[in-house]
């Protein structure tokens, strides 16, 4: 860890981004939060963290077509969707969109900060 | 008269053919009052004389008739077909 | 002068006749019967009103009652100048249905009825003898006023007279008005030597009224004064008879059997039924303008009891004027045998059409169908019908000639004929006329008549009848024939058409009403009635030329070109022809009308047939037929229109439940998700923050605030589940409610203080005095519901500056409460679902919910017996809630 690493979330729950702040920001992580689903493509492109954690549920834009525009765009960074929709094909629609990791709610913080770290290091 | 379209001959030539039609129906009405006017004159005493009566009829008939003519002619000569209603708006400003 | 030269000359002038006849008829044939139609010789074809009865009695009739006799030309006139009143429907009906008699038209408008054609015929026959045997009688009399000096004697001169006259006469109708059958019934020939008598009869009549005026007499001015001096010189006339007699005339002049043959049934144009509206008034003047100075002359110079009725004949011949006298003979020669050919025309064309032809197919039982073999049986009915009229005329006359009886037979055949007015009239007027309304009336009128008039003049020399004029039938004093029900004040004449014509209406009117006519008599009605309105319709393919093309056309339309195809080529190869188009023959036609019915219907493939072929009218039995197929054909098509209906609302409800269902489907799945998103997400938080409390290296103001945040979503979730499991209780009626009495206001007070706090930017709008309602209800429940829909509103209202409006309105047994917003409202596509549970604007998780508020509303509003709807076409959102103010 010779360098802060920016983490951007993309959460509209006060109360979960404020538990992953927390989390984040206890392993040395440059926490960035962003609430709103339609400015947050600009959010990324602008900040440029080295890893977004996106949900799916946003006011006004889902995290599915954040994600996909942001492919289309050829940016590559790192990401981690959350969503509190279990099912399968919300997994595979993640994937298909860009996704290169996925998590449902509720989650291990573990599990979040070794995800993040991961994709960090590939 | 002559820039008017034809409807318009023709809808005031179904109007007054109507209208003629009316003026014949007053006609037998005349006639029945005409006609029977002889029986209101004269009295018992000195009842009415058949020349003077005779007369009357007679004059009374011949107004009928002549009321009949006129009548008669105005609405044979108002057309109520396009075709005679050109030719005869021309020659005739009765039309 | 010598009685053989007025034999000689009246030869001549009768095959001058038959000449005129004969050459008119020729032409006509030839298709140059130009002024055979014109109206002058219209006009004097109607001079046969004018019959001897007018050419020599008029005079007669002047010289015992003076104007008197002026009635029987005024009537006439009155009908004529008011030929817009009756006449011209009378024509065009004529025209439109081809009427062939007074009798055929009854007949045909009371629903063809042979039995009022029958009457009507009858009543004609009865009416008409008697004044045909006039018509022999003053022919008779007058060639027997020449024969004063032959050795035969007057009397047997009349008697070979009365012979002669009627076999030449029955001759002349038969050779001139049986030579065809014309469709229309016209006779050119017959029409135009009736035209011919008609100027010499007037000619006559002119000629002797000016030699009496300026020959006897010293000119107009001594004509007065011998009017004055005479015994007519007072006019002394009885109101009832005039008026009863112009009317009388008039009534006669449209109903007397040849006076429609030549007004309706020869008519050709309408125009020349407007000529003769002035024309014949004219003639019937000229007519009458002599009549009294002859009458007035031939009192003064004839000798005491000399026969008035013979003045225009005795007066030149006393005068020694011989050639006048000729002139006067053949005048009223004119007069008689033009009546009696007309009249014997049209009796024979109603005996034989109403009486004869209808007994005959009865018995032959071959229906209606006209073939070759019918006409001649038509032909020569009528013609031995000529002959019957003429040979009873005869009869009569031989039987009853020279007695009073005949001589007044002119007027009392008037009454009898007019006896067909009410029926006429109200026929032509009134569509309510029905067939026993028509044919009781007549019966009624022709009995009356009977009884009071014909009768009486023909048995008034027997002691029966003489007794029952005196003391009534059967001694009851108001049955007296001259004076029913007491009336004496009339003289019989007009005693006879008072009481005919009020009874004979009566029992038209009141039998019209009481009956029900078929289907054929409505539909005559209707045509007859507004006759003008459907002139305009008709017509077009009459006498359209029959071609094989047309047939082959109109086939092709209805069974198919290649069929119709093949069935021309058949029976054009039958009957040895090459092609498509064979011979018109009536087998071909039979063919090809059935092979058409089977595609069409046999009434309208006959109907089609008519139109094309042309060969007559399409009657009105076809035409009901027509409608009956019509009416069949609509009425099934109807009842596929209301099942295709039925099944088309059946599909409307399927397609709406599919819809439903299919929204409901994927309400169902957004649902899931949004459960799921739901519940994970508080638990997300409990979950982080535990998990961070339990590792421990937090201070205390984080431990508490991560402590409160785990608290808030653990009743986040318990909330969540509260709700659904209030819906489940709600669902399974399984709800217990706590009614009371509860004020409206403080339900909304109490809703709104639950729900607007700090962060709540809405402005609530009310009118408290509207509120100040009772209701019955569980103030709970209604408050959860209020809280709801405020909740509602606070989280979708988006408007900048958020309002909501509670409008409040009280309908008596209910009260409405609308909730109102002043937001962009709900979508169409929405406002169907947003009742359903798991329903929910919008994703985003401001709302908060679960989407199972509305859902909860309704129910509880269900429970509480209201009801609560999207109210549409407000400014924004809006919801109305309906609650009875007490439970039931």
């Amino acid at each position: 860890m010779s360098e802060t690493k920016t983490v951007l979330l993309v959460e509209d729950e006060p109360n979960i981004m404020e538990a992953l702040r927390f989390v984040l920001e206890r392993d040395d992580w440059r926490v960035v939060t962003h609430s709103d689903g339609a400015t947050a493509l600009g959010a990324i492109t602008d900040i440029a963290p080295h890893v977004v954690v996106l949900d799916v549920m946003l006011p006004n834009k889902s995290g599915f077509d954040i994600l996909r525009e942001l492919r289309a765009g050829q940016n590559t960074v790192p990401v981690l969707m959350l969503t509190a929709r279990g099912q399968q094909k919300d997994r595979d629609m993640a994937i298909e969109a860009g996704a290169n990791r996925f998590m449902t709610k509720p989650f291990a913080n573990r599990d979040v900060r070794d995800a993040l770290n991961t994709l960090i290091a590939q | 008269m002559a820039g008017l379209p034809k409807t318009v001959f023709l809808q005031r030539d179904t109007y007054r053919r109507r209208r003629i039609g009316d003026a014949i129906k007053l006609l037998p009405i005349a006639g029945v009052v005409l006609f029977f006017m002889p029986l209101l004159l004269g009295t018992p005493e000195q009842p009415a004389q058949t020349s003077s009566l005779g007369l009357f009829i007679f004059f009374s008939w011949f107004a009928l008739i002549g009321m009949s003519v006129f009548l008669v002619a105005l609405f044979n000569r108002t057309p109520n077909t396009p075709r005679k209603a050109e030719k005869l708006s021309a020659e005739d400003p009765l039309g | 002068m010598s009685f053989n030269l007025l034999i000689l000359a009246s030869l001549g002038y009768v095959v001058f006749l038959f000449i005129v006849a004969f050459v008119a008829e020729d032409r006509a044939e030839r298709g140059h019967s130009g002024w055979a139609r014109s109206p002058w010789v219209y006009t004097l074809s109607l001079s046969v009103y004018c019959t001897a009865w007018t050419f020599y009695g008029a005079v007669g009739f002047a010289a015992r009652s003076g104007l008197e006799f002026l009635t029987i030309y005024l009537g006439p006139t009155l009908v004529l100048v008011g030929w817009w009143w009756l006449l011209r429907k009378l024509v065009q009906i004529g025209k439109a249905q081809r009427i062939t008699s007074i009798a055929d038209l009854l007949s045909s408008r009371y629903g063809k009825s042979n039995l009022v054609g029958a009457i009507v015929t009858v009543l004609a026959v009865i009416g008409t003898t008697p004044y045909i045997a006039l018509q022999l009688q003053s022919v008779s009399l007058s060639v027997a006023a020449f024969a004063s000096n032959t050795p035969l004697g007057p009397l047997d001169v009349a008697k070979t007279t009365g012979i002669w006259v009627a076999v030449g006469l029955a001759l002349f109708a038969i050779l001139f008005g049986t030579r065809n059958l014309d469709v229309d019934e016209r006779h050119h020939g017959v029409v135009t030597a009736i035209a011919v008598e008609a100027v010499v009869k007037l000619f006559a009549l002119i000629a002797v009224g000016i030699f009496v005026v300026w020959g006897v007499a010293d000119g107009a001015a001594d004509i007065k004064n011998r009017i004055d001096a005479s015994e007519i010189a007072q006019f002394n006339v009885d109101n009832s008879r005039w008026i009863g007699l112009t009317f009388l005339s008039a009534a006669a002049f449209i109903c007397l059997p040849r006076m429609f043959q030549v007004l309706v049934v020869e008519n050709e144009d309408e125009n020349n039924l407007s000529i003769a509206s002035w024309a014949f008034p004219l003639y019937l003047a000229a007519m009458s303008l002599f009549v009294v100075p002859i009458a007035v002359v031939g009192l003064e110079l004839l000798p005491e009891g000399s026969n008035p009725d013979l003045f225009v004949l005795t007066i030149p011949l006393t005068q020694g004027a011989d050639g006048l006298a000729l002139l006067a003979f053949l005048g009223g020669f004119s007069s008689a045998t033009s009546m009696v050919i007309v009249a014997a025309l049209a009796l024979a064309t109603m005996v034989s059409n109403n009486m004869v032809m209808p007994l005959y197919l009865r018995a032959q039982n071959i229906g209606a169908t006209v073939s070759g073999d019918v006409r001649a049986v038509v032909l020569v009915s009528r013609r031995l019908s000529i002959v019957a009229v003429l040979l009873l005329g005869y009869i009569y006359y031989a039987v009853s000639g020279g007695t009073v009886a005949l001589s007044s037979i002119g007027l009392i055949s008037f009454v009898g004929v007019a006896q067909v007015l009410p029926a006429l009239i109200g026929g032509l007027f009134w569509r309510g006329g029905t067939r026993t309304g028509a044919a009781l009336g007549l019966i009624v009128g022709f009995s009356i008549w009977m009884y009071t008039l014909l009768l009486p003049t023909l048995f008034a020399d027997t002691n029966v009848y003489s007794s029952i004029v005196g003391d009534g039938l059967f001694g009851i004093e108001w049955l007296r024939p001259y004076a029913l029900f007491g009336v004496t004040r009339l003289d019989p004449i007009v005693h006879s058409v008072f009481w005919t014509m009020l009874l004979n209406a009566s029992a038209f009117i009141i039998a019209s009403i009481c009956s029900f006519p078929n289907p054929v008599e409505r539909l005559q009605a209707t045509t007859f009635v507004n006759v003008f309105d459907l002139a305009e319709e008709t017509g077009g393919w009459r006498g359209a030329a029959i071609e094989a093309e047309d047939l082959l056309v109109m086939a092709q339309r209805i069974i198919g070109g290649r069929d119709a195809q093949r069935l021309f080529t058949q029976v054009a190869r039958k009957q040895g022809k090459e092609g498509y188009l064979p011979d018109i023959t009536p087998d071909f036609i039979t063919v090809l009308e059935r092979r058409l019915a089977g595609s069409v219907g046999a009434a309208t493939a006959h109907a089609m047939m008519g139109q094309i072929t042309g060969g007559s009218s399409v009657s009105v039995e076809e035409l009901m037929a027509v409608a009956d197929e019509t009416a069949q054909m609509l009425e099934y098509s109807n009842q596929l229109e209301v099942k295709s209906a039925e099944l088309e609302r059946t599909a409307r409800q399927l397609r709406n439940a599919n819809e439903k269902l299919t929204a409901l489907s994927v309400q169902k799945d957004a649902f899931l998700s949004q459960i799921s998103h739901e519940l994970r997400t508080p638990m997300t938080s409990i979950r982080a923050f535990s998990e961070i409390l339990r590792e421990g290296d937090v201070n205390g103001a984080e431990r508490a605030r991560y402590a409160d945040i785990i608290h808030d979503e653990a009743r986040r979730l318990t909330r969540l589940l509260d709700d659904l499991l209030d819906l489940a209780v709600l669902e399974n009626g399984q709800v217990s409610l706590n009614i009371e009495n509860a004020r409206l206001e403080q339900l909304i007070n109490r809703a709104i203080d639950a729900c607007v706090n700090s962060s709540s930017q809405m402005h609530i709008k009310r009118n408290r005095a509207n509120e100040a309602i009772m209701l019955a209800t569980d103030p709970d429940r209604l408050a959860q519901v209020f809280i709801n829909l405020i909740t509602n509103a606070q989280k979708y209202c988006d408007a900048p500056k958020a309002e909501l409006r509670i409008r409040i309105a009280d309908l008596g047994p209910s009260v409405q409460v609308d909730f109102i917003d002043n937001g962009s409202g709900i979508g169409v596509a929405q406002q169907a679902v947003i009742f359903e549970k798991f329903s929910r604007l919008t994703d985003h998780a401001r709302a908060g919910g679960a989407g199972l508020g509305l859902a909860i509303c309704r129910e509880i509003v269900g429970k509480l017996g209201g009801t609560i709807e999207y109210l549409p076409g407000q400014d924004g959102a809006a919801f109305r809630v309906t609650l009875a103010k007490s439970l039931p």
